[in-house]
């Protein structure tokens, strides 16, 4: 039965419509959603399905300008996510059609707001391979996957149409996935993307004698110049509405290049002259094992110099925004603005809130876990930025086979590469960026091994206890810090090996890739890539980090304590002290006496934190699980610190300069050297002896300690049981190495 | 199609010499590789363009008398991959 589209002014028109089992798009209001309902006659005691936007699915093979086209035509109206269970990413777009009415009826009234929703399929050659990719575009199409976004949380049913884009330039190969769909019996529009290319090289196809041969509408566009989306937001919006008989195309291949060759009749055939062109000439060069390597060496000291250096600027002031920062502070006026931004948003609320539990929650435990979630947001825009110029430039298909020779030993491809690297800035960035690894097992192999390398979140902790071991050796110290890299990328790549040898065993992808052309990169892309990945973190990543953070709070401040009978003595000992001066005669005196009291009161504050820390949930939980890190030789003391620092490792170095200096700040005048001299509950055998150093190396470099990446680990993976894996793995390596590291120092007299 | 000669005899896509173009008549892949390869355009008839040799070996792909691409290839797969070359 015929489709047919009407607008409808009322619920009870609507009603009218579905009583007569007619198909309806409904729309109520500009820019509302509409929806398509099944024609048929109303079954008994049928409940309508809940009313949506019709769903369009955007198919193309890799590099035809897919993304690009998705972000001309959903702008920035779309959301980002796995697929359910899955590695791949969806994007769910709202598009703007054009005038349903004007599209059928120029001359009729005008309809509302017309919109679809707009799915962004992987990047595949042909729906028949036995790839992930594939598999899931003819799930999607077969109306078995479930597709995010709406009420219901995404609805497994076929789409109500395709979009496929086509490259204009390339046509032969394009149209064999055109053909695949035509097959399924979907209505179906191509977007015969690059037409100005296409045009420049005298090669355009006849869009017209396409369209006869296809069976389908086909419309020129370029999505980088916009060219041509009027009229492909015309040709979809008449879409709902067509129906199509399934297709038997006997030979895709040979109906396909009939249809190109058909197209670009009459244009000069295009061959593949002899000789080296410049491109080849090019590519020689960024391919070249020795001349490839320095080239890619250049490009990815250059891209994460720039990473490095320019969001070091926007981390501070950030950092700065929820800690308070004084000194930057200082030179604004008039000065209760330099206070107030002094004082970050976390003392501001301590001033604006009465002291007590509501202050301490908003402040320790809701902005420092916004603050600590916003504080990535730098480096992961600008390194998602560059990547995506670089991509666009067409490079970065060339990088992935220079890198190729190095990692695929360990099971890892090429594209690899670059998650690798970003994970020694941070593994958020690192883990999302593994999107690139175009094969299923090979980038949940690198999302569960990146997090072994190290991240600049490591160092303080590297800091800290090289310094403990080597503190006036600096070539040794140096040696450790090199040897700390070198250990993390080690057990990558290891634990890359033996992930693909056993759980995720099976046949890595030949390396055969697509070399896009090159060209000058889009900035409105990267731009809205970087939007995207940033909406992306935030949304996600963002809303666990700060449970994550208010749970630690809770678990760090609770139960509250009485103050400790010293701080108590020291505090009446310095009010004692107050109280004598005041009969002194000689003023240096009294002086004198008001220095050491507020010392002494520093100091009582001081012991009344390391109680409250110790007496703590966290405490309790140090002094219970202290019987497992025994064997790595810590005591309570250092379990309260591994503890505390498991959702984010820094964390360590603050802990034990509370615990043993009741300082937050490691940094300060004396609070190292509390460190280094703590002892044991004993009072005499050192916290830190050299063997607890080494395992405590150790540990932290292996250790996950970072729950921020286990939430997106288990977003990026498609499931929590990676992350939990992950977290089950790199703890197991660490205490196994840091245990071994722990007897071996023993051993040696360390 | 260009037109072609067939009559000399098969070699390795990897023993062709930069910038001699060839066409695809056979190869020894594994069928998932070989239906990759397929799907990206480099198929039996296909008109090729050997870029570069080595690792990678980049050859350049006539599809449907219709554009070109440049497809990057592993050394053992281009070694799996015979071609025709052409005079």
């Amino acid at each position: 039965m015929a489709q047919r589209v009407h607008p409808i002014p009322s619920s009870a028109a609507l009603a009218t419509f579905r009583h007569l089992g007619d198909p309806v798009i409904e729309s109520s209001a500009h820019d509302a959603p509409i929806a398509v309902t099944p024609s048929g006659p109303p079954a008994a005691g049928h409940t309508p399905p809940p009313l949506s936007p019709p769903r369009i699915a955007l198919l193309g093979n890799p590099n035809t300008g897919k993304t690009t086209l998705f972000n001309r035509l959903s702008g920035l109206r779309h959301k980002t996510s796995n697929f359910p269970g899955t590695t791949l990413e969806a994007r769910l777009g709202r598009v703007k059609l054009a005038d349903a009415a004007a599209a059928t009826d120029p001359a009729g009234p005008p309809a509302h707001g017309h919109v679809a929703d707009l799915i962004d399929l992987p990047g595949i050659y042909s729906l028949d391979l036995d790839q992930p990719e594939a598999i899931l575009c003819r799930d999607v199409l077969a109306g078995r996957a479930r597709v995010g976004g709406g009420a219901g949380g995404g609805r497994a049913a076929p789409p109500e149409a395709v979009l496929i884009v086509v490259d204009a330039t390339n046509l032969g190969r394009n149209l064999v996935l055109v053909g695949e769909c035509l097959r399924e019996g979907l209505p179906t529009v191509v977007a015969l993307n690059m037409i100005d290319l296409a045009r420049r090289a005298r090669a355009e196809p006849d869009a017209r004698a396409l369209a006869e041969s296809l069976g389908c509408p086909v419309v020129p566009c370029g999505a980088r110049s916009g060219e041509g989306l009027d009229a492909l937001r015309h040709a979809l919006a008449d879409l709902p509405a067509r129906t199509e008989p399934r297709r038997t195309i006997p030979d895709l291949r040979a109906w396909a290049f009939e249809a190109a060759s058909r197209a670009v009749a009459g244009r000069p055939p295009t061959t593949t002259t002899a000789g080296r062109t410049f491109t080849d000439r090019v590519d020689h060069v960024v391919t070249h094992p020795l001349m490839g390597a320095v080239v890619f060496a250049l490009v990815m000291g250059g891209l994460f110099f720039t990473l490095f250096k320019l969001a070091r600027y926007p981390m501070d002031a950030i950092d700065g925004l929820f800690a308070g920062n004084p000194g930057w502070a200082a030179a604004w006026q008039p000065d209760w603005l330099a206070h107030a931004l002094g004082a970050g948003l976390t003392g501001l609320t301590r001033q604006l809130l009465p002291a007590g539990l509501l202050a301490d929650f908003v402040a320790d435990g809701v902005i420092a876990g916004v603050g600590a979630t916003v504080i990535f947001l730098p480096q992961i825009c600008l390194l998602f930025f560059l990547i995506s110029l670089l991509e666009d430039t067409g490079y970065l298909a060339r990088g992935a086979f220079v890198m190729d020779r190095l990692l695929r030993p360990f099971g890892l491809p090429g594209h690899a590469f670059v998650p690798l690297l970003s994970s020694h800035a941070c593994a958020l960035p690192g883990i999302i960026s593994a999107r690139g690894v175009p094969d299923a097992r090979e980038r949940l192999t690198t999302i569960l091994v990146a997090p072994f390398t190290t991240c600049s979140a490591r160092i303080p902790v590297y800091v800290m206890l090289i310094t403990l071991l080597f503190g006036h050796r600096p070539t040794l110290a140096a040696l450790a810090f090199v040897g700390c890299y070198a250990l993390g990328i080690l057990a990558a790549v290891g634990s890359a090996a033996l992930a693909r040898g056993t759980i995720l065993r099976g046949r890595s992808r030949p390396m055969a890739l697509e070399l896009p052309t090159y060209k000058i990169p889009s900035l409105r892309t990267a731009l809205l890539t970087t939007w995207d990945r940033a909406l992306v973190f935030l949304r996600s990543a963002g809303t666990n980090i700060l449970a994550i953070c208010i749970v630690l709070w809770w678990l760090g401040s609770f139960p509250h304590v009485a103050p400790p009978a010293r701080a108590d003595q020291l505090r009446a000992d310095a009010q004692a002290l107050v109280e004598r001066s005041a009969v002194a005669e000689s003023p240096d005196a009294v002086s004198d006496a008001y220095t050491l009291a507020q010392a002494m009161n520093a100091e009582a504050d001081h012991v009344e934190r390391a109680h409250a820390k110790s007496s703590s949930f966290l405490g309790m939980m140090g002094r219970a699980a202290q019987p497992v890190f025994a064997p790595l030789g810590y005591d309570w003391q250092l379990t309260i610190g591994v503890l505390s620092s498991f959702a984010a490792r820094e964390v360590f170095v603050s802990t034990m300069s509370i615990v043993f200096a009741g300082e937050e700040d490691s940094s300060r005048d004396g609070v190292f050297q509390k460190i280094s001299a703590a002892t044991r509950d004993d009072g005499t055998t050192p916290v830190f002896t050299p063997a607890v150093c080494w395992s405590l190396l150790i540990y932290y470099i292996l250790a996950m300690q970072c729950l921020p990446t286990l939430a997106v680990t288990a977003r990026e993976a498609g499931g929590i049981r990676w992350a939990l894996l992950q977290l089950a793995w790199m703890s197991l390596v660490a205490y196994a190495a840091a245990f071994v590291a722990y007897r071996l120092a023993l051993a040696l007299g360390a | 199609m260009p037109s072609r000669e067939p009559c000399r005899s098969p070699v390795a896509l990897s023993q062709l010499r930069p910038g001699q173009r060839g066409v695809v008549c056979g190869s020894a892949l594994d069928p998932a590789d070989a239906s990759f390869l397929e799907a990206m355009g480099l198929c039996c008839n296909a008109d090729i363009r050997l870029c570069r040799a080595g690792a990678p070996c980049i050859v350049a792909v006539t599809t449907g008398g219709a554009g070109t691409c440049r497809i990057g290839l592993s050394r053992p797969l281009a070694e799996r991959i015979m071609v025709t070359p052409a005079p």
